[in-house]
């Protein structure tokens, strides 16, 4: 087994670990990550978008609304090229409790966030597909961001710092010595080969599988996990967040991202982070949920649902997930369990990652005898675009106008996103993408309307042609990514969309013989399937 | 949705409309046309052979998940029938499809498009990956590529033009024993060109001195190729002599290979049998979405399409329904697990409820449950409802039918010829003046 040493090892690849391992190079530790797939595999790359302003906790839980909004300026400031300043509106439907009104007000107040009146006339300008029974319109510092964008271009800037970030590396086990804690064994999914990294401080930073991590050692960790399910529809429905102004619940929240609108969410606790299924009532809840913020929503089409699992960290068992607190938990092993040598950190939500990465690294200085400030507050994160100039948000309009202004037509692997053979190059070479999945997740190649069908084969070949893989690899990663694409599809496959996924199989099966290609069937860098939905009378 | 007429009869000028212009509706126009029905063919588009390869496929695998293709569709063609008898081709019987397929050809064959092979034998092409591709008739511009001949293939690809990854094609031929190996091309004259896609190509290489430029590229890169494939946009109009002019200028075969969509040959395939159409007085017309009928009895009398302006009434005597499947839109699913026929809202047989529509892989090599829905049909392919006919005067074919796995079987062609073939002969057969 090949061994390794480092100062701090952080386990987890998502948005907390990323901003883990660049906190600590940037405060000039020796640090290396490890991912058991892709950077934001994991929960990171499942959620709605949504950068929070706090609205959606000033009146449960102001401690985490106060933290969303002073994450939120931070975050306009330091990665500007992932975020779309949408804004967003808190409205009250014909189903909410206008009694609501005044706390959410009061609240934001007290938190900080900037909270304005929309007259309704001006909000159904603004946003005409809105349902016009809506009484009351308040907007909020709301914005959506592009996750994957921002965990690639964290771990880019760790990189920058010196540290090394290795994906599809699967941690085995912890490894303890006595009463401390020295390391982890990995295996590297991509060479079947392990590797033993030994480390001054681990940080478990693997959300909802801070347990399983812990497990390892004979920790006790208990984190629920709870599973929140979503759908992308085809179309912008709006161009601003719109919540609903109640306590959060089931399907309150339209995110506009890219090129699609994400309505969501549930919340249902599952008892395994790898193992649960997206079941037909969350679909159909989401869709009636949704329809009452915008009234068309169940004739457009959907493209695709995906679940995700928020770790919610617990002392005790409670049985609603949603009461469990989402502001973040920090563990330190020696003092909780007497196990020196690792910490956890779990809990939290995306808009707060990056100061959850920093009371971890302020904590990793103090178990390590140092003291060094934070910058990452203050350190803009690198654009993989490299664009000139001074940082602007992300706009909707970008990418075209890129495309037009360097009349790359010609260019384009993916119609439905516009994404550039440069773009797809850039992930397979400089972000070491080794599936096509991954491409995905760097440019979003496969996530419009077609869901891969024009795309896909372009891309296995030009993993075939830069990489110089063998033909049989490039053949199993197209079948992985089919099967990737389908997972997401299975719950929400009726109507047009079917229709489109029909015409993705005369494409990879009648024409292209794609089953029939040399190689494996699929790999272990495949997708793992959400299970069977459970029959609805046994639910 | 269908509305009982108010009128009696009413004066026609059309016995047989078709609707539906893919491969099925084409033959049942060329069949009720021959037979001295005057056919009217209306369309929303043009069917699914703008997306496929070009030629007819007949039966590439049976039964599903073989590794081998089928060898001889003819032989396969009747264990399916035995397998499957209420699979389409079971319905037809060998002999019609084998009728029918000859058909296809002589009409492409009258139209200036020539498709080599018969029933007996399936070629074996390159599919645009480099997969071995069973098909029963190639356009003779594809056969040059048969893949169980010996000689060395160079494989041509365009700079510029995404749809064609010759790398990849010549590295999986050459991962199946087959001597290939890949070059690409980068011609001046795209270079100028803003957007490359398949049609855009096809009407370049219609020019005389694009393929001249082309052969001075290629040849350098030829080495010990005894053939050379290309991307299947060797010209729109003039392909036989495209392909035959580049074979002339590099010394050696060239062939075609299709490519991913829009599909050139699809469309030469598709343009030559509405030119015979046209050219034997049926009028072909597209823009024209079925959206539902009106009926009398047991008979529809006329279907209505939807237009910009205002809804159009379409009288005729028969009505050959061919909108195709899931696929071509003849059928609509819905989220309550309901598949809805569009024209004339005949029952549709599909899996009792939406969880039982999918299997678990993707390729799953039987299929999924669902895309085998259809309508069933009597021996006059007239529609049934738990056996009984619904429409009298109404004929079904292609993808509407059900019980096929089309995509799997490599059977989409074929069953929408045969069916369309048969659907069409009995459409004419059974109007009564009027």
């Amino acid at each position: 087994m090949r061994r390794v040493a480092t100062e701090v090892l952080v386990i987890g690849g998502g948005a907390t670990g990323a901003g883990v391992v660049r906190d600590a190079a940037m405060r000039g530790f020796e640090a290396i990550l490890v991912e058991r797939r892709d950077l934001s595999h994991g929960t990171t790359g499942r959620y709605h978008g949504l950068l929070h302003s706090g609205g959606r906790y000033v009146v449960k839980d102001p401690e985490a609304a106060r933290e969303c909004i002073e994450e939120n300026r931070v975050l306009r400031r330091i990665m500007p090229h992932c975020i779309e300043d949408t804004g967003g509106y808190f409205v009250v439907t014909p189903w909410d409790d206008l009694d609501y009104v005044p706390k959410f007000v009061d609240g934001c107040i007290t938190a900080g966030i900037p909270v304005e009146e929309v007259p309704i006339g001006q909000m159904l300008r603004e946003e005409p597909l809105l349902n016009p029974k809506i009484s009351v319109c308040l907007r909020v510092p709301d914005a959506s961001a592009d996750s994957f964008l921002a965990t690639e271009a964290t771990a880019a800037s760790a990189r920058e710092h010196g540290s090394t970030i290795l994906t599809y590396h699967e941690v085995t086990e912890v490894v303890r010595d006595g009463d401390r804690v020295v390391g982890a064994r990995c295996h590297d999914l991509v060479s079947g080969e392990d590797l033993e990294i030994a480390a001054d401080l681990v940080v478990n930073a693997s959300g909802a599988w801070a347990g399983k991590i812990a497990g390892t050692v004979g920790l006790d960790v208990q984190v629920l996990a709870g599973k929140g399910t979503m759908v992308a529809i085809n179309h912008r429905v709006v161009n601003t967040v719109v919540n609903r102004c109640k306590m959060p619940a089931d399907g309150d929240i339209i995110v506009p991202i890219h090129t699609v609108a994400v309505v969501g969410t549930t919340d249902d606790r599952v008892t395994d982070p790898d193992h649960f299924a997206i079941e037909p009532w969350e679909i159909r809840l989401i869709i009636e949920e949704g329809a009452r913020l915008v009234p068309e929503l169940p004739a457009m089409r959907i493209l695709r649902a995906w679940a995700g699992v928020r770790p919610l960290y617990q002392e005790t068992s409670v049985a609603d997930t949603r009461d469990v607190t989402r502001a973040y938990t920090l563990l330190d092993h020696s003092t909780r369990d007497g196990v020196d040598g690792m910490i956890t950190i779990t809990g939290g939500k995306w808009t707060s990652y990056r100061q959850m990465a920093e009371v971890t690294v302020d904590r990793v200085c103090a178990k390590l005898g140092t003291e060094r400030a934070c910058r990452t507050h203050v350190e803009v994160l690198p654009d993989p675009e490299r664009h000139d100039g001074p940082r602007r948000y992300h706009r909707l309009g970008a990418r075209l106008a890129r495309i037009e202004a360097d009349e790359a037509f010609g260019e384009l692997i993916c119609e439905c996103e516009l994404v550039t053979r440069s773009d797809v190059q850039r992930s397979i070479i400089e972000s070491e993408a080794r599936t096509l999945d991954d491409v995905r997740r760097d440019t979003r190649v496969g996530m419009g309307p077609c869901q891969g069908g024009f795309c896909a084969y372009r891309v296995a070949a030009l993993l075939h042609e830069l990489r110089s893989i063998p033909i049989e690899d490039a053949n199993v990663a197209l079948r992985d990514f089919l099967q990737e694409r389908w997972k997401g599809e299975l719950s929400i496959l009726w109507g047009q969309q079917l229709r489109q996924e029909r015409l993705d199989e005369l494409i990879y099966l009648s024409l292209f013989d794609t089953e029939h290609l040399p190689g494996p069937r699929s790999s272990n860098l495949g997708p793992s399937m959400y299970e069977e939905f459970a029959p609805e009378t046994t639910s | 949705m269908t509305t009982p007429t108010s009128a009696g009869s009413r004066h026609r000028t059309t016995d047989v409309l078709v609707v539906g212009a893919g491969l099925a509706g084409l033959s049942a126009a060329r069949q009720a046309s021959a037979a001295g029905a005057r056919t009217r063919v209306i369309a929303k588009g043009w069917g699914a052979q703008y997306w496929l390869s070009g030629g007819i496929g007949v039966l590439g695998y049976h039964p599903l998940g073989q590794a081998q293709p089928v060898a001889s569709p003819a032989d396969a063609l009747a264990a399916l029938a035995a397998d499957q008898p209420r699979h389409p081709y079971a319905l037809a019987g060998v002999s019609a499809v084998a009728e029918a397929v000859s058909d296809i050809q002589h009409a492409c064959a009258d139209n200036g498009l020539a498709l080599e092979g018969s029933i007996d034998r399936n070629w074996l092409l390159s599919s645009p990956l480099g997969g071995r591709r069973p098909i029963c008739l190639a356009p003779s511009t594809m056969t040059g590529g048969d893949l169980t001949r010996r000689d060395p293939m160079l494989i041509v690809g365009l700079t510029g033009y995404p749809d064609f990854p010759a790398g990849l094609v010549a590295a999986n031929l050459e991962a199946q024993d087959m001597a290939a190996t890949a070059a690409e091309v980068d011609l001046v004259s795209f270079r100028q060109r803003r957007f490359l896609n398949a049609t855009v190509l096809a009407s370049l290489f219609d020019l005389p001195e694009i393929r001249e430029e082309a052969a001075r590229a290629i040849r350098p890169r030829l080495g010990s190729a005894g053939r050379v494939g290309m991307p299947a946009v060797l010209g729109m109009e003039s392909s036989e002599e495209a392909v035959s002019h580049l074979s002339d200028l590099l010394g050696v075969e060239v062939f075609e290979i299709a490519t991913a969509p829009p599909s050139v040959p699809g469309i030469r395939l598709h343009r030559a049998l509405v030119r015979g159409l046209v050219g034997s007085g049926v009028r072909v017309s597209s823009g024209m979405q079925v959206v539902g009928s009106e009926s009398n009895g047991s008979t529809i009398e006329a279907v209505y399409s939807e237009a910009a302006a205002r809804r159009v009434r379409h009288a005729a005597g028969s009505f050959v329904i061919a909108t195709g499947g899931i696929l071509g839109g003849g059928l609509i699913t819905d989220e309550d697990g309901s598949v809805t026929e569009v024209v004339a809202d005949i029952p549709v047989k599909s899996p009792a409820t939406r969880s039982d529509w999918f299997r678990r892989e993707v390729l799953d090599s039987a299929g999924h449950p669902i895309y085998r829905a259809g309508i069933e049909v009597d021996s006059g392919w007239r529609p049934l409802d738990s056996g009984k006919v619904v429409w009298e005067n109404v004929t079904v074919a292609g993808g509407l039918l059900a019980e096929a796995e089309t995509i799997r079987e490599h059977s989409m062609d074929g069953v929408a010829v045969a069916t369309g073939f048969l659907a069409g002969r009995a459409a004419a057969a059974s109007l009564v003046p009027g």
